[in-house]
């Protein structure tokens, strides 16, 4: 961190670049590897991947390091434990949380939201995870709960330099009081948005205690029961009046337009310094096993970069997509039948966030390093044979 | 001696029967004879029903603890059909006494209870049940009792009333144990935070258990295309609650003992070994639920329906409970627990309103509402209102198991009994109990008990179930 100045000041700062006209989106390298499972073998493999993209040695030491999950819903698809299909893998997890220790981290803080009347750790209790195991993979491992203000004394404000629709997010604290940020998120599709990577993910760390639709007018709810699907997905109503409200309020109400803006708006509000998408196993089909379609798969690889737009827009072609479909074309659009009249359509979020010049999704920009990207194009999940 | 000295001296022999008897009973349907073919056209294989009254069916029931068995006695056909069928019973149920077994008599709608019940007399059944819908079932058992005193019912819940005396509190309006599938992907779930619907009747065990007072309670549901794994979840989920499902086997399992098919054969020794398991641990009916909340159910209040899906949701939701009943609400009832739940005084006497005024206060919570709640959506904030970190035993990653919690008198040991309502096993169950308990024992039909490794944290016991595919018992010892 820069001398003299608090991460408030030096989130605004990055923010205030992009208040100029975008520049040309910054490019970084991406890693692909393959990996046959969450065994033995994976710090070698995630290891391997963290030197690709130039190490994380400068970027974690001595530092506060805080992970984003993705542990999406409280669900299970059959005999499948969540980390097999829509969760990141725990295994991962406490392998990142290990590397991340012996490249110098000095704290590590896991991130997601947790159920009503749940505690993170509770969550990842029920999803079959040993918490006490992932508490000793690094000398100092927190847990937070970040749909509530947890352990802060007031919610972050962070801002967005070139909004979409939020000039700036009330976040839980963990969100500012880290000096890094990691996306770990899972493979797959989204229902709505088509699919589900690192800047999506980002759409979880909104407190529902803000953006639930059960939030107060004024103030948070901190007893919250409801998600996200008036406030953010709709935009039926606005968060609370102690937040910041929407640059406009008479612009498209569509979710297909709404929410990959709204992620936009997140990684700039909060930015990613390291990006891991979870495909060793994971699924088709939708975000979780409550869309209809939803099935297991195993493509058996990990992609890792410090972009997340470059390492989505890999992502997305490792997928078999095109990482610069418009609106409407496959992947963007709704993948389960729309009812009649519905719109089907989904923004591109990578075109979105290349745009405000967060990173690029140009794959001919883009420095694929580990396992060349082939087939393109394709329109199956699992092209890496 | 003439009839009616006759009818009331076996009267009198069925009341002395039954006053060491219907409380250790270990009820089986047991259907047979032309009057169940007759009633059965069609569905059931006629041979064997027909000559199900044989001695080598009595056979079966060795090395198990069933010692009450349901005969087909009345169900309103021709004469000639029905003293067939009662000739036939009665030589059966002598045989069967012969064995120590009682046998009671089964009456359906159409049956004219009183020659039945006389009949059933001179046949010297123990004891009628009234089986199906019958309009005025608390008529007919007035009627009844008059010349046989034990009658049980196996019909419709409401039937259950204080006031009707039954010595055992039986009904038919029962689930199959299982889950319930509401969805086409692979099975059970519907939205991001949904669990699967849990069928399950031990919720109803113990609220029947609570208002007879603690007499039997007996569950008399037929399964639907049941497996092995659903004889044994059916008699798990009852026993659990304290009660016990009237062992039914099904046309196909009947069918399969009367060939000697291998595997009905290994099928009905499970039942067996599940039945004696239970018996072997009879003390366990008589610990005192570990609670969280305290439930006040009135069955015959106007919001008892409510209220029973209330008993069923909360349980869902896996907080642990004790059911008060309404007569018996006292403040030594109450003594202890955190919350406590009033819905089912609707309204409050005076005398309850002062009492829980009193109980209120100093942390802890009295929950009124004079209309209904969404049981649902109530059972999800009560479980908010109490805390998670404020119940006595909690369940992670068990998603399709439900739990019983239970102490002994002498407050050293904690049970915990655990009954998955999934086809396929849980893995990996972890059990936190609150406190500090030396250790902890595993205890399951299926295998000889086996100490489990325990951690204790921060006031908190954790046990590792490795796998768990319809029941087990967790003994912790202080």
């Amino acid at each position: 961190m820069h001398k003299n100045m608090t991460r408030r000041e030096l989130l605004a700062v990055s923010g205030l670049s992009l208040a100029a006209p975008a520049p040309r989106a910054p490019a970084a390298p991406v890693s692909i590897a393959k990996c046959d499972g969450y065994g033995d073998g994976l710090a070698a493999v995630l290891g391997k991947q963290f030197d690709q993209i130039g190490g994380i040695g400068k970027l974690v030491g001595g530092k506060t390091v805080a992970i984003k999950l993705n542990l999406t819903g409280s669900s299970r698809l059959g005999t499948y434990t969540p980390g097999q299909t829509h969760w990141v893998h725990p295994n991962l997890v406490g392998t990142c949380c290990q590397l991340l220790a012996r490249a110098g981290a000095r704290r590590i803080r896991l991130l997601e939201g947790a159920g009503r009347g749940e505690s993170l750790e509770e969550k990842m209790l029920n999803g079959g995870w040993d918490v006490a195991a992932l508490r000793a993979a690094a000398p100092m491992v927190e847990f937070e709960d970040t749909n509530r203000l947890g352990g802060g004394k007031r919610y972050s404000r962070l801002k967005v330099a070139r909004p979409y629709v939020y000039p700036a997010f009330d976040l839980n604290h963990a969100y500012e009081d880290t000096d890094v940020f990691v996306s770990m998120s899972k493979l797959k599709h989204h229902e709505e948005c088509g699919i589900t990577l690192t800047i999506k993910n980002s759409f979880g760390i909104t407190p529902n205690s803000i953006y639930g639709d059960d939030a107060g007018v004024d103030e948070p709810n901190e007893n919250w029961r409801r998600g996200r699907e008036a406030v953010l997905h709709y935009g039926k109503r606005q968060p609370p009046k102690s937040a910041p409200q929407e640059v406009d309020f008479i612009a498209e109400r569509f979710e297909g337009h709404r929410v990959p803006r709204i992620c936009v708006d997140l990684i700039a509000a909060r930015p990613v310094d390291l990006a891991i998408v979870d495909g060793i196993e994971c699924s088709t089909g939708g975000e979780g096993p409550w869309v209809k379609g939803f099935q297991y798969a195993k493509p058996r690889v990990l992609i890792v970069g410090s972009n997340p737009v470059c390492t989505d827009a890999v992502a997305t072609a490792v997928m078999g997509y095109n990482s610069r479909a418009k609106r409407g074309e496959t992947p963007f659009h709704r993948i389960t039948a729309a009812k009649p009249g519905e719109l089907q359509w989904a923004e591109n979020p990578m075109l979105l966030a290349e745009a405000v010049g967060i990173g690029s999704a140009d794959l001919d920009r883009i420095d694929v390093r580990g396992v060349p990207l082939e087939n393109r194009g394709r329109s199956t999940l699992s092209p890496i044979k | 001696m003439g009839l009616g000295s006759r009818i009331a001296a076996m009267a009198l022999v069925c009341a002395t029967l039954d006053a060491g008897g219907s409380a250790g009973w270990v009820p089986a349907r047991w259907q047979g004879g032309p009057l169940e073919v007759r009633r059965r056209a069609g569905v059931a294989p006629s041979e064997i029903t027909r000559d199900w009254y044989n001695s080598r069916t009595l056979d079966w029931l060795e090395n198990t603890p069933i010692n009450c068995l349901l005969v087909t006695w009345s169900a309103g056909a021709e004469a000639a059909l029905e003293a067939e069928q009662r000739k036939l019973v009665t030589s059966y149920a002598r045989a069967a006494h012969g064995r120590g077994i009682a046998v009671l008599g089964l009456l359906y709608p159409g049956a004219d209870p009183g020659p039945a019940a006389a009949a059933a007399m001179e046949a010297g059944l123990d004891g009628l049940v009234l089986d199906g819908d019958f309009q005025d079932a608390a008529k007919i058992a007035r009627e009844l009792r008059k010349i046989c005193p034990l009658v049980i019912p196996l019909g419709r819940r409401d039937w259950l009333r204080p006031e009707a005396d039954w010595p055992v509190w039986g009904t038919r309006d029962a689930v199959t144990a299982g889950i319930r599938a509401v969805s086409d992907s692979n099975g059970v779930y519907a939205t991001p935070t949904s669990e699967p619907w849990i069928e399950s009747n031990t919720w109803l065990v113990r609220s029947l258990g609570a208002a007879g007072g603690g007499r039997p309670v007996w569950l008399g549901n037929l399964l639907e295309n049941p497996s092995a794994d659903s004889y044994a979840r059916a008699i798990a989920d009852a026993a659990a609650g304290g009660g016990r499902w009237v062992v039914a086997p099904d046309d196909a399992l009947r069918a399969g003992l009367w060939r000697g098919q291998p595997e009905a054969l290994a099928t009905w020794r499970r039942v067996g070994a599940w039945l004696n398991f239970y018996e072997q641990h009879a003390e366990w009916r008589a610990f005192a639920p570990v609670a969280a909340l305290g439930i006040i159910q009135d069955r015959a209040g106007k919001n008892s329906a409510v209220m029973d899906e209330n008993l069923n949701q909360i349980a869902r939701r896996r907080i642990p409970y004790r059911v008060i009943e309404r007569r018996e609400l006292t403040l030594a009832a109450i003594e202890g627990l955190p919350v406590v739940l009033a819905t089912g005084l609707a309204p409050p006497s005076e005398r309850e309103r002062g009492l829980l005024a009193a109980f209120a206060g100093a942390g802890r919570m009295v929950v009124y509402k004079q209309d209904p709640l969404d049981p649902e959506a109530f059972s999800k904030d009560l479980r908010d209102l109490i805390g998670s970190a404020n119940l006595p035993v909690r369940l992670y990653d068990a998603a399709s198991v439900l739990m019983q919690t239970g102490a002994d008198p002498g407050g050293r040991r904690l049970l915990v009994q655990l009954v998955n309502y999934a086809t396929e096993p849980s893995e990996r169950i972890l059990v936190r109990a609150a406190g500090d308990y030396r250790g902890a024992r595993l205890c399951s039909p299926d295998a000889p008990p086996a100490d489990l490794k325990t951690t204790t944290s921060r006031g908190t016991t954790d046990v590792i179930l490795e796998k768990l595919a319809v029941y087990a018992a967790l003994v912790f010892e202080k």
